[in-house]
């Protein structure tokens, strides 16, 4: 990571690149307005921190001309000016973050931090490849959870093709992130120090050489290595999903003619009742025929087909009268057309049969956006639900049974319209409003403008997000989705408890949620098991033969890397004293048996969230 | 739980295609299949499945009169039985239940989630 320092203060300039340094980023410095200027418009880097008093040009003007000549660094204001019209005035300007002198080196830190995860779209401070960590919030590395000793430009060589993942990075590309402008190092140097990190991380017991070679054109981070742990896998969920829906497909293809030759025979029946000369074995058989299409068609998740049928099947048993001839035939002719969708059908059934799809709130009240983002979702295989204002949103979340709750909101805030200011304060509530209901559920705020003050309140409200328009409709549900998936998918969720047909069935009932489950019976394996799997969450039963939960969460505690494992504990006791001794070990949570799998899933997204 | 075995009685073929796939993708239980009542209760006596999942609505003989059959034979008496339904009415599936089935799964039905809530009605996990 490449950063432009622009600032005259000389003890700053002459003290902070030591200590961004040890943060392993790479620090140009420039003591002026125009110098600031041409080292940001040559060179690229991944953050400009601004002085706003500045010889020359004043860092408000270098920012706006940055901004006019289509910079999109993420920049960052460092000044002695204090008040909000200040900051106001800053942020306008296009700087991104604002911090105030004198301030602490580690804030500063953590904010750059923040922005350069914004820039990556990344909410993970640790990136991974296979059992390799790299965590930047502590700058640590490590595999299968041993540390790893890495000179800072080793550790950023790693960094930087774990940010760019796949990515073919010349040699130029890694002198220019990894090595300030005031610095020229030989090919030769570069080479030597990826040749020195490849093998500290063969000697780390790496099963191959992350790092490809690119003849005559530079270096690229391989695809992570399948997951061989020694552990007896099971199918993976992805897969057993797979060959359920390749199943469904080929049990629709064959069922496909017959509930077309259905149709005919509702055809001929309703056309019989309306000449009036029915014989009651053809009405009886139409009968059935409805009940039929109304069952197999629910399987293959034609959900509205299903009704439209179970409604004929009613019809038919009903008296006959003219209105009810005239519904018939209008439901028939429904129906005929619900079933022209099956064009789609493996897309339609992945996600209408997918009970637990993830469910995004949509509130807007902007018609043509939200129906672009509901089919884009649609596509993604998310299912949508569409409020046009937060007083119908708090409606339909109390017609919502608990288990149905959204795993996302997605929330439209305009602060550019000054003449609404109620409608604004009651979606920010609406924030809040979930924030209460269920901290897991992610709100994402849509704004028409991005002012610090508008991130500042959606920030206090309980916002996870601030997106801002422009944005289309696949950008906005690709991001939902991403933040989806962090929440969840792929996070590798380990369980030791002593109850095996719990341990049997847990994989499946949380597969929806797209954990990687892993077992454990015996708690005397517990650390082996533990290092080969390093997962991100550990579920612990309480009582177990040879060792209890709470003495295995005492030992982590103890570990430097195992210390921050987020640990959730699972019990028959609801004894105060045993809950509160379990807390006392340092665990992140405890949920009561019988477990549900919905709630222990919640628990978990909700314990790995805090921990993010 | 992997070697339990179900037996599904119901004339579909298309329904007896899914429930097999779907249970048999799902979890590795095996699925015997019986396209009517007197079938349904031949194959729950001679092969003595896990579970049945019976279907209410069938030609010739209908699930309650096959559920009645299932009771009275000291072969399969202690089998649970589910009944498939597309009878949604309250007042019906209490009266399934009074009948002595275990559970009643509506159609349409999931068939990815099936085999769980088979297996919470059993009481299998």
């Amino acid at each position: 990571m490449r950063i432009l320092l622009v600032d005259d203060d000389a003890t700053l300039i002459d003290v902070l690149p030591r200590m961004l340094t040890k943060h392993n980023y790479a620090i140009d410095t420039a003591t002026d307005g125009e110098q600031g200027w041409i080292y940001g418009s040559t060179y690229n880097y991944d953050l400009i921190i601004l002085d706003w008093s500045l010889p020359k040009l004043d860092g408000i003007s270098l920012c706006k001309r940055f901004r006019a000549h289509g910079c999109d660094t993420p920049i960052l204001l460092l000044t002695a000016r204090n008040t909000s019209q200040d900051k106001i005035r800053g942020l306008d300007a296009g700087a991104d973050d604002y911090l105030c002198k004198p301030f602490d080196v580690e804030e500063l830190a953590a904010r750059i931090r923040a922005l350069l995860r914004r820039l990556n779209c990344d909410f993970l401070s640790v990136l991974s490849w296979g059992e390799l960590k790299l965590d930047s919030s502590n700058c640590e590395v490590t595999y299968q959870g041993e540390l790893l000793s890495l000179t800072a430009k080793e550790y950023r060589l790693l960094e930087l093709f774990l940010r760019h993942d796949r990515e073919v990075l010349s040699i130029e590309d890694i002198i220019e992130n990894l090595w300030s402008s005031a610095e020229y190092p030989a090919e030769a140097t570069v080479r030597s120090h990826l040749r020195r990190l490849r093998q500290k991380l063969q000697l780390a017991g790496l099963p191959e050489d992350p790092i490809d070679t690119v003849r005559g054109r530079g270096y690229c981070l391989k695809p992570p290595p399948e997951n061989n742990s020694l552990l007896d896998r099971a199918e993976q969920p992805k897969d057993r999903r797979e060959k359920h829906i390749a199943a469904l497909t080929t049990a629709w293809s064959k069922y496909r003619s017959k509930s077309h030759q259905q149709l005919i025979t509702l055809d001929s029946a309703i056309a019989a009742l309306k000449q009036g000369n029915i014989e009651t074995s053809d009405r009886l058989s139409a009968i059935v025929t409805a009940h039929s299409l109304a069952g197999n068609l629910g399987l293959f998740g034609f959900d509205r087909g299903s009704r439209l049928a179970r409604q004929l099947e009613q019809l038919l048993q009903g008296e006959q009268n003219p209105q009810q001839l005239w519904q018939l035939e209008t439901t028939l002719q429904s129906l005929r057309q619900e079933l022209t969708k099956e064009s789609n059908f493996s897309q339609q059934i992945s996600y209408q049969l997918e009970e637990h799809s993830p469910l995004i709130l949509i509130v807007d009240d902007d018609s043509i956006f939200t129906e672009q983002l509901v089919q884009e979702a649609n596509n993604l295989g998310i299912k949508t639900a569409i409020v046009p204002s937060p007083e119908l949103a708090k409606i339909w979340l109390e017609e919502q049974p608990k288990n149905t709750l959204p795993n996302l909101v997605l929330l439209k805030i305009s602060f550019a319209d000054s003449t609404n200011p109620l409608s604004r304060w009651n979606r920010l509530s609406l924030i809040a409003e979930f924030k209460l209901i269920e901290p897991s559920i992610p709100v994402i705020v849509l704004a028409d403008r991005d002012r610090f003050q508008d991130r500042l309140q959606v920030a206090r409200h309980g916002g996870y997000f601030y997106l801002q328009h422009p944005i289309t409709p696949l950008q906005t549900i690709t991001f939902c989705q991403q933040v989806l998936r962090n929440f969840s998918l792929g996070k590798k969720v380990m369980i030791v408890d002593d109850d095996v047909e719990l341990l049997r069935v847990l994989p499946s009932l949380l597969q929806p949620w797209g954990f990687q489950v892993t077992t454990l019976e015996d708690s005397r394996q517990f650390w082996d098991v533990l290092q080969a799997v390093n997962p991100n969450l550990l579920v612990l039963d309480i009582e177990m033969p040879y060792l209890s939960g709470i003495e295995l969460c005492k030992v982590l505690r103890t570990h430097p890397y195992w210390c921050k494992l987020p640990v959730l504990f699972l019990s028959v006791h609801t004894d105060i004293a045993i809950r509160e001794q379990v807390f006392a070990t340092g665990a992140d949570d405890f949920i009561y048996k019988p477990v549900v799998a919905k709630r222990l899933a919640d628990r978990i997204i909700n314990c790995l969230e805090r921990r993010v | 739980m992997t070697n339990k075995c179900i037996l599904l009685i119901d004339d579909e073929e298309t329904i007896q295609e899914v429930v097999q796939v779907g249970i048999e993708i799902e979890t590795g239980w095996q699925v015997a299949i019986a396209s009517s009542g007197l079938e349904g209760i031949a194959v729950a006596a001679s092969q003595q499945p896990d579970a049945i999942l019976l279907d209410v609505m069938m030609p010739d003989m209908d699930g309650i009169s096959t559920l009645s059959q299932l009771k009275a034979n000291a072969k399969t008496q202690s089998i649970p039985v589910i009944f498939l339904t597309a009878k949604t009415q309250a007042a019906d599936k209490n009266l399934f239940h009074s009948l002595g089935v275990v559970g009643v799964i509506t159609k349409p039905f999931n068939s990815m989630t099936l085999a769980s809530r088979i297996a919470k009605m059993l009481q299998w996990e």
